[in-house]
């Protein structure tokens, strides 16, 4: 089953990952192949139980058949219009195009207002990676983030759900942006 | 709750004579809340901080850090000129604003241009300086702040007092209650249902308003890209919901390259927030899409605001620009003891704490700095942990110098500390005189009033100690005992001078005794210069520094005279002045810069010239049993020296038993504790109750200020805990072993 076998250094950087994504309450699974990561999604979904979905298109998530994981979870999917449906959605779905080892983030260019709108508003991020694309640094990340003639207009680094201490320094998850941080890395999906 | 609101906002507003100051002072400390808020989070800040830097080399992160915004300060003109054209060139509208209130009004402009009348923050410290929220409601606009800490502070018409965590000196009693006003409905004070009420009112602003305003951390001048950072998401969705986006952004938040922002966000959430890194890092570069909410998308409204208002001014200053390296982390107030007890609103103007009393001073009418800069105890603790490597602590005293000359000392600590101090002859009788018509009490009497630290002796909680019927400079002069004294040497034996400072020479001659019996016994001629006057501490930082110039000349002219080889010192604070102040003092004197330089490099502290001549030697007769130490602010900080004590100690037969936060400052700051007493017992009480948690029966420290604030402390308590300076203990060891 677990037929692409990443090399040492992914492996490493993924190990990382997962754990300081952890450190910073996000939820981590991983898929070894496509196939598991179909069924992960579904079993995502099933748990989660959501009404609505919103989603911001991306070659990895056709692949994981989110159309017809959404369906079998009885969930809406909505794929455009998302200023109108996120505001009321339950679950926002997203590809990411980097992850970040040291810190356990997730990256993307968010210039497409979709990508920002379904990892902002609704109560719940799934967030999905590719594993091979995690780098070990923030530096990296950033200096990846502007190749190519620069930045694009818009890129963002997502670490964990969002949160404040702003009352008396105690720590709360889910002020402006979601409470909870899914995150699906995985593997040989190339 | 309202009645507080409006006391914060006198306590700000009314800033115009020492003794407004004095009045928010005593406010503050007796505000338990915000007591017991800054306690807790000054305790936990450090270790949550030493854990998210683990494995990291802080000192090349600041190097890095440093040399990045070095060349920001250096080339801040060229910067501020390639950001504009490269922001520009990717779609962005740059405006250089040379004030706050031009900055003001082109945001202003721009609304009424847009027919916008509703508008979303994040937050902002650059739009609370310029005072934006004010200006656009002044004229008919509604701005709401998103940031929940920035959101309290509006509802209830208050100032951030801290940058980072505006809200930290409300409770969450106070926050139900600024709530449910706010919703017209009764909140119990449970911080995830307020933080969940935050969320849904503020949800249907984002949703509705039709221009966000954020500030940046970071601007990128290759590429014209803004860095912001925030963990509750509110940036992000002020930068995506609206049609337009503002964002107000300092000229010192520039950087060269992109890659330059590495180091800064490598260290600003550990610093900040003790975070890996804070939830939500994004990158704008020129306008992303926008989309309505009928689902048409389009290209989104980017405009700058590149705000100089004082920053071009400190670049150009000599003395300050080193602050435009600062990244807005805020360490220095969460290391603070000053701001730990009286938070922002007292210590601070909108930027608040030692860093924030310096940009206080040029990023507005700076009036305000003139007497925040009075608060600082000096003790050196926000630059070790300053991740750009900036001198708060010198700067501030070059505030004082230039915006206070000591202002806030009474007329009578002014006329003595320039007059008489450099006059030493006249000095010295003075202290002789008073010395002579004490009663030898100690015990709440303020006896050593007569040394220019202690003008007023206006000090509760500790005991003081009586002036020595004998100064040391007597018993030196004296060769009492003779054979302890060989006073200008013995052929064959090397010359070691001894700098005593006005504490040991005339309250604690028993240390300096016991530094000149330790220098006999290594095998030195102890010497001990008697044109030596005060080290001029207290003068240069009560901002006397002409004063203190006089005196550094004197002691330079004595020490030279003596022909020693080296000069030991039992005073840090003295140590720091003549290995320190001395040559910046004189560095542009040519008559004196040299010899300055001479005194600098043979001056030495106890601790650390007894354990290198004690190397292989062992003197322990007889173990000491437990001691705890005490590290003063200017051994460890400023000289960097804080194992050599403890392995002298070690040496000496002592078992060290660490105090909880042994290097917190013990509250003496020299005239400190009388300028502000109300501050600095609250300091010394906490030093005491560490000293007695670590349960030994000995506090050594390697300062006679410390000494005499612990001492005066523990008496204070009765307390069965005896304080001593560690010459004195090491000393009457090495005496007895060479009689």
């Amino acid at each position: 089953m677990a037929n692409t076998a990443l090399d040492p250094k992914t492996e490493s950087n993924y190990r990382l990952f997962a754990q300081m994504a952890a450190v910073a309450s996000a939820e981590v699974h991983r898929a070894p192949d496509l196939g598991s990561a179909r069924e992960k999604l579904r079993e995502i979904l099933q748990a989660l139980g959501p009404r609505k979905i919103v989603a911001a298109p991306g070659e990895l998530l056709a692949k994981l058949e989110l159309a017809e994981a959404a369906q079998a979870a009885g969930a809406a999917l909505c794929t455009d219009k998302l200023r109108r449906h996120a505001p009321a959605a339950d679950l926002g779905i997203s590809q990411m195009d980097l992850g970040i080892a040291e810190t356990g983030s997730v990256a993307q260019n968010a210039t497409d207002t979709a990508s920002r709108l379904v990892s902002t508003l609704p109560p719940v991020h799934l967030a999905v990676l590719r594993t091979d694309t995690i780098v070990p640094t923030l530096r990296e990340a950033l200096a990846r983030a502007g190749e190519n003639g620069g930045p694009p207009p818009y890129w963002t680094i997502i670490t964990g759900p969002s949160r404040t201490a702003d009352i008396e320094r105690v720590l709360t998850i889910g002020v402006h942006g979601p409470y909870r941080l899914i995150i699906l890395a995985v593997d040989g999906a190339c | 709750m309202k009645q507080q609101s409006q006391e914060s906002r006198a306590s700000i507003d009314k800033r115009n004579n020492p003794e407004d100051l004095r009045q928010a002072i005593r406010r503050a400390l007796a505000n338990q809340n915000l007591g017991g808020a800054l306690g807790r989070f000054a305790d936990a800040y450090l270790p949550s901080r030493e854990k998210v830097f683990e494995g990291r080399d802080f000192a090349k992160l600041r190097e890095e850090i440093r040399r990045v915004k070095q060349s920001t300060i250096d080339r801040l003109d060229e910067l501020a000129e390639q950001f504009t054209a490269n922001a520009r060139a990717r779609g962005a509208v740059v405006f250089r604003a040379p004030d706050a209130d031009a900055a003001c009004a082109y945001i202003l402009e721009l609304a009424r241009k847009k027919q916008v009348d509703f508008i979303v923050k994040s937050k902002s410290m650059a739009s609370e300086e310029i005072h934006l929220n004010k200006h656009l409601e002044k004229a008919g606009l509604t701005v709401a702040e998103t940031d929940l800490g920035e959101w309290i502070i509006q509802l209830c018409g208050q100032k951030p007092s801290h940058m980072v965590m505006p809200a930290i000196h409300l409770t969450r009693e106070e926050v139900a209650e600024i709530f449910s006003r706010e919703i017209k409905e009764r909140l119990e004070s449970d911080i995830p249902r307020l933080v969940k009420v935050a969320r849904e009112q503020l949800r249907q602003k984002f949703l509705t308003a039709q221009m966000g305003i954020s500030g940046a951390n970071v601007a990128v001048a290759e590429t014209g890209t803004l860095f912001i950072m925030t963990n509750e998401g509110n940036a992000r969705l002020v930068t995506t919901l609206p049609p337009i986006h503002v964002v107000i952004v300092g000229l010192e938040k520039l950087v060269a390259k992109l890659t330059d922002a590495g180091p800064i966000f490598e260290a600003l959430p550990r610093c900040a927030t003790a975070q890996h890194l804070t939830s939500y890092l994004s990158l704008i570069t020129g306008p992303a899409q926008a989309e309505t909410i009928e689902g048409e998308t389009g290209t989104k409204e980017l405009h700058i605001v590149l705000l100089d208002n004082g920053r071009r001014k400190m670049a150009a200053d000599p003395q300050f620009r080193d602050a435009l390296r600062c990244i807005r982390c805020a360490s220095c107030l969460n290391v603070c003891p000053v701001y730990a007890l009286i938070g922002g609103h007292v210590f601070g103007h909108i930027y608040t704490g030692g860093i924030g009393t310096i940009l206080t001073a040029f990023f507005g009418p700076g009036t305000e700095a003139a007497d925040l800069q009075a608060l600082c105890l000096g003790c050196q603790r926000c630059k070790e942990y300053c991740p750009a490597g900036i001198d708060i602590p010198q700067m501030i005293l070059d505030l004082r110098e230039r915006y206070a000359g000591g202002r806030l000392l009474p007329r009578g600590q002014k006329v003595f500390m320039e007059k008489i101090m450099t006059n030493r002859k006249l000095f010295h009788a003075v202290l002789k005189a008073a010395a002579r018509a004490q009663k030898p009490l100690t015990k709440g009497q303020p006896l050593v009033r007569h040394l220019p630290l202690f003008g007023r002796g206006l000090t509760e909680g500790r005991s003081l100690p009586a002036l020595a019927q004998t100064p040391l400079r007597e018993r030196a002069a004296a060769g009492t005992p003779s054979t302890r004294f060989p006073g200008r040497g013995e052929p064959g034996r090397a010359r070691a001078g001894f700098f005593a400072g006005c504490l040991i020479d005339f309250v604690y001659p028993e240390i300096g005794e016991a530094v000149l019996d330790t220098l006999a016994a290594l095998g030195y001629a102890p010497v001990f210069p008697p044109g030596q006057n005060c080290c001029g501490f207290p003068l240069e930082h009560a901002g006397f520094s002409d004063a203190a110039v006089k005196i550094a000349k004197q002691n330079i002219a004595a020490f030279a005279e003596a022909d020693v080889s080296v000069v030991i010192t039992a005073c840090p604070t003295c140590a720091v002045s003549l290995k320190k102040s001395y040559p910046r003092l004189l560095a542009d004197d040519p008559a004196w810069a040299k010899k300055a330089q001479d005194l600098a490099e043979k001056v030495v502290d106890y601790a650390s010239f007894a354990l290198t001549e004690l190397a292989g030697k062992k003197i322990a007769a007889a173990p000491l049993g437990p001691v705890t130490y005490h590290d003063s602010c200017h051994l460890k900080r400023s000289l960097g020296i804080f194992r050599e004590p403890r392995e002298l100690l070690a040496k000496a037969g002592a078992e060290i038993k660490e105090m909880p936060w042994s290097d917190r400052c013990c509250g003496f700051g020299g005239s400190y504790s009388i300028q502000f007493p109300e501050l600095s017992r609250p300091i010394l009480e906490q030093k005491i109750a560490n000293i007695t948690a670590a349960g030994a029966p000995l506090v050594a420290t390697d300062c006679p200020g410390c000494l005499l604030q612990i001492r005066g402390g523990l008496d204070y308590h009765d307390l069965p805990v005896r304080a001593e300076h560690t010459a004195g203990i090491v000393g009457e060891i090495l005496k007895s072993k060479s009689s």
